[in-house]
């Protein structure tokens, strides 16, 4: 299995949905060896046994237990991550260029052609060990390691899957970098089985990139076991309820909309209290919209959260705001519900083709949202009901479902 | 003999409009309730109603049958369809066809302990009158619902006989083929719908998987005559939408009803009847025991419909909160108030917020007008907000009124 990204340093879903499916997998009885680009020093050893490419098994030996299937990450060195936003990404290039005495990337390049650089010399460190090891099938996450999953391909003779979390039409719309379409419309058109996260993301696939539907399969993502009971009651917070927006501060994930929703509810609210978590391109046009809004006095940004703070930042909120423009899948929704808080997404985000429990809106609409915003914090029995019947459906969407999904998939090209 | 009682429930609500802000009385999306009630109209109400007209004379008034059309679908007719009441008199006027009582706006008033119940039932029996030019003596409450409180109050009204559900549950190893008396009453007779015989036309007769497809007129009316002729009647009692709305004109529903009054006849031993005349011909042989409600809908045959999550209960509770200052403006001058709030007691409001899940094998299918039963519920608080807060008004100025006219002060 390909990765960029691997808990406990993640930037996003992907990270949390690799970990999942992975766990799930192992758990179906399936050895995953996850490859990642490069090593924190802090992946977590109870998570997943940290190997070196050195104590890979030869081609021909046995996996490495017999017993059990196991969960191996083997992390390369490779200092970038996707999905960084521009500053963010020029800041940490700067620093790995300042060390290793090199330029800085140029402005203006969302992604910055070391990205795709990177992506490329992962693709040959994988196509270095890859016909020297042995497996059946090559999972690869997202566009970053699908030239790596072709180069292994290349290398093992093994079938390739690859996973769309998001295309990058559905990141960026029209203005999608050329470079990042043309080197997704390459892989999924070689790829022997593409899987997306949800039925919308097949259709954009399928439609944008051409991928022949008899290789496309829908493998829906799923939720962290939800504690036994929600930590914080089901009443709203009287007084002061917050409303919580957690997501990229970029213009796919709508954080302008939820910023002209809050203020829509401040004047009918006097008490309700916004919070933005995460970080992004949009920060500082944020930060001046919400001070054009009068909304300063009642509005945090927090910045990135990590993972504990994000869990704290659940059992603040009274209602979670999934405001996307586009939504492959979205994992907030499900992660904030595990943890007793209401959801409010956007109409057509995948992951209202496996959640009923959860307010819907149109990307856009203000009043709608506010609207909704209100009436959570307003009716009680809503609250409940939406937390009830939302934490019994999470019982269903388990990883080891998506991984049994999975595994039908492996199954047709390995037979 | 064995009588076949046929009871059909015509019902439409009036649906809510989803987006404030509301105008004076402007709840309702009526384009809408307009177009699907002409729809059904088309599809449904004028050439079922054809073909039992056609049924009774050509069985020389032998079919009988029994409808209870709801407050809010005589009130779409009379608006948008008025030709379907014209052939409801015609039914009427053959003296074959019984028509009951039942609350005037399709409402679970009879579940709260107030006068809104008895105020609707009056109001419902006398629209029928007028309407069909019969006083109704039997009462069908909304969706079936029956408790023995229920039926001592209908009892009160002065009904003769009460139609509910033949639950396994209130008979136990009983037949739901005789006429019962609800534990509690002296003189109100119960007649109990046969819930086998009357889903497999109402819910499996278009079932493609079902062992009986496709069930011929010929078939039915064997099972039919092959009740024991001690049992005194078999209750059909189904919505009438079931023949071109729920079954499709393409299931071959009407060619069955047309076909089935022959066959029926044919036999020795079966006959047809309406409520009343099955009530007035026989006594109760025993007493059922209904302390908690019982409804025809679901597998579970309870109040879970309507009733059984947080925002129903809530909107319920909240909108009967509402009743003693609705009360109070409408006999200060404002009656449209009072009209308002009584179409928010339909109970389609209430099914439209139903999370329940659970295995109802598609039957009582429901077709909700709202995204999801959360914005159902958002709608409807939303319209009870406003008028809760029209009626604040009203009687503000009501008492500042009062208050500058008392000398007192």
């Amino acid at each position: 299995m390909l990765g960029w990204e691997f808990p406990p340093r993640i930037s996003g879903g992907l990270g949390t949905a690799c970990h999942g499916l992975a766990h799930g997998l192992t758990r179906s009885g399936v050895d995953v060896l996850f490859v990642l680009p490069r090593a924190t020093g802090e992946e977590d050893p109870a998570a997943a046994r940290v190997v070196d490419s050195g104590d890979l098994p030869g081609a021909g030996e046995p996996p490495a237990a017999a017993g059990g299937a196991v969960l191996e990450l083997l992390a390369l060195d490779s200092p970038l991550r996707p999905y960084m936003g521009r500053r963010a990404y020029a800041r940490r290039l700067r620093k790995i260029d300042e060390a290793r005495g090199e330029r800085a990337p140029a402005a203006g390049d969302p992604y910055g052609l070391d990205l795709l650089d990177e992506v490329d010399r992962f693709a040959r460190a994988v196509a270095g060990f890859a016909g020297r090891i042995p497996f059946d099938v090559i999972h690869a996450h997202d566009w970053m390691t699908w030239p790596a999953g072709l180069a292994a391909r290349r290398a093992a003779e093994k079938p390739l899957v690859c996973h769309v979390h998001s295309s990058e039409h559905e990141r960026a719309g029209e203005r999608a970098d050329p470079r990042i379409a043309a080197l997704e419309a390459e892989a999924l058109a070689a790829a022997d089985r593409t899987v997306c996260v949800s039925h919308r993301t097949a259709e954009t696939v399928a439609a944008r990139y051409g991928v022949n539907r008899a290789r496309l399969r829908v493998v829906h993502n799923a939720a962290p076991a939800p504690p036994l009971a929600a930590r914080r009651g089901t009443a709203a917070s009287a007084e002061a309820p917050v409303v919580l927006f957690l997501g990229r501060l970029t213009a796919q994930k709508g954080p302008g909309f939820f910023l002209n929703a809050a203020a829509a509810v401040a004047r009918e609210h006097p008490g309700a209290r916004f919070v933005v978590s995460g970080a992004g391109d949009l920060e500082e046009e944020l930060a001046a919209q919400a001070a054009r809004l009068g909304l300063s006095p009642r509005l945090r940004f927090t910045g990135f959260l990590e993972a504990g703070e994000v869990e704290r930042m659940y059992d603040l909120a009274d209602v979670l705001v999934m405001p996307s423009v586009s939504e492959p899948f979205g994992l907030v929704p499900l992660e904030a519900l595990s943890r007793g808080v209401p959801v409010i997404v956007t109409r057509g985000s995948g992951v209202t083709e496996v959640l009923a429990s959860r307010l819907v809106v149109d990307h856009g609409d203000v009043p709608s949202l506010a609207g909704k915003i209100l009436a959570v914090l307003r009716h009680p029995a809503l609250r409940r009901q939406l937390v009830e019947e939302g934490r019994r459906e999470l019982r269903r969407l388990r990883w080891e479902r998506a991984a049994r999904a999975m595994l039908d998939v492996y199954e047709e090209l390995v037979e | 003999m064995t009588s076949v009682v046929f009871y059909f429930q015509a019902h439409q609500p009036d649906r809510l409009r989803a987006r404030g802000p509301y105008a004076p009385g402007g709840y309702f999306d009526e384009a809408e309730s307009a177009r699907i009630v002409r729809r059904v109209a088309e599809r449904c109400y004028l050439p079922m109603n054809e073909l039992l007209l056609r049924a009774v004379e050509e069985t020389d008034g032998r079919f009988h049958c029994a409808f209870s059309i709801s407050g809010p679908l005589l009130r779409q007719l009379e608006a948008w369809a008025p030709e379907v009441l014209e052939s409801f008199a015609s039914l009427a006027a053959t003296e074959r066809v019984e028509f009951l009582c039942e609350t005037a706006y399709h409402s679970l008033a009879s579940l709260v302990p107030s006068d809104e119940f008895e105020d609707q039932v009056r109001r419902q029996a006398r629209r029928i009158e007028e309407l069909f030019g019969q006083r109704p003596t039997v009462f069908r409450n909304t969706e079936l619902i029956f408790d023995e409180s229920i039926a001592r109050r209908v009892e009160a009204l002065g009904f003769d006989v009460l139609l509910a559900e033949g639950a396994d549950r209130l008979l136990g190893w009983r037949s739901p083929r005789f006429v019962y008396r609800p534990r509690g009453c002296r003189r109100l007779k119960l007649l109990l719908r046969d819930y086998m015989l009357s889903d497999d036309i109402a819910f499996r007769f278009g079932n493609r998987e079902w062992v009986h497809h496709p069930l011929l007129a010929e078939t039915f009316a064997g099972w039919l005559h092959a009740i024991p002729a001690r049992d005194t009647f078999a209750g059909l009692f189904m919505d009438y939408e079931t023949f071109g709305e729920h079954q499709g004109a393409e299931t071959g529903i009407f060619a069955f009803m047309r076909a089935l009054p022959r066959f029926v006849l044919d036999g020795e031993s079966t006959d047809f009847a309406t409520p009343s005349e099955i009530a007035a011909a026989h006594d109760a042989v025993g007493e059922i025991d209904a302390p908690s409600p019982v409804s025809w809908a679901d597998a579970r045959r309870d109040l879970g419909a309507w009733l059984g999550n947080h925002m129903q209960r809530s909107a319920h509770e909240s909108l009967y909160a509402l009743a003693p200052g609705i009360r109070t403006a409408a006999a200060h001058g404002h009656p449209a108030l009072l009209e308002a709030w009584r179409r928010l007691t339909t109970s389609d409001h209430f099914r439209y917020m139903a999370t329940r899940s659970s295995a109802d094998e598609g039957m009582h299918e429901h077709f909700s007008p709202h995204d999801s039963p959360y914005d159902s519920f958002i709608v409807f608080m939303n319209v009870l907000d406003d008028l809760r807060s029209r009626v604040a008004e009203v009687l503000s100025d009501r008492i500042q009124r009062e208050s500058s006219e008392d000398p007192r002060v």
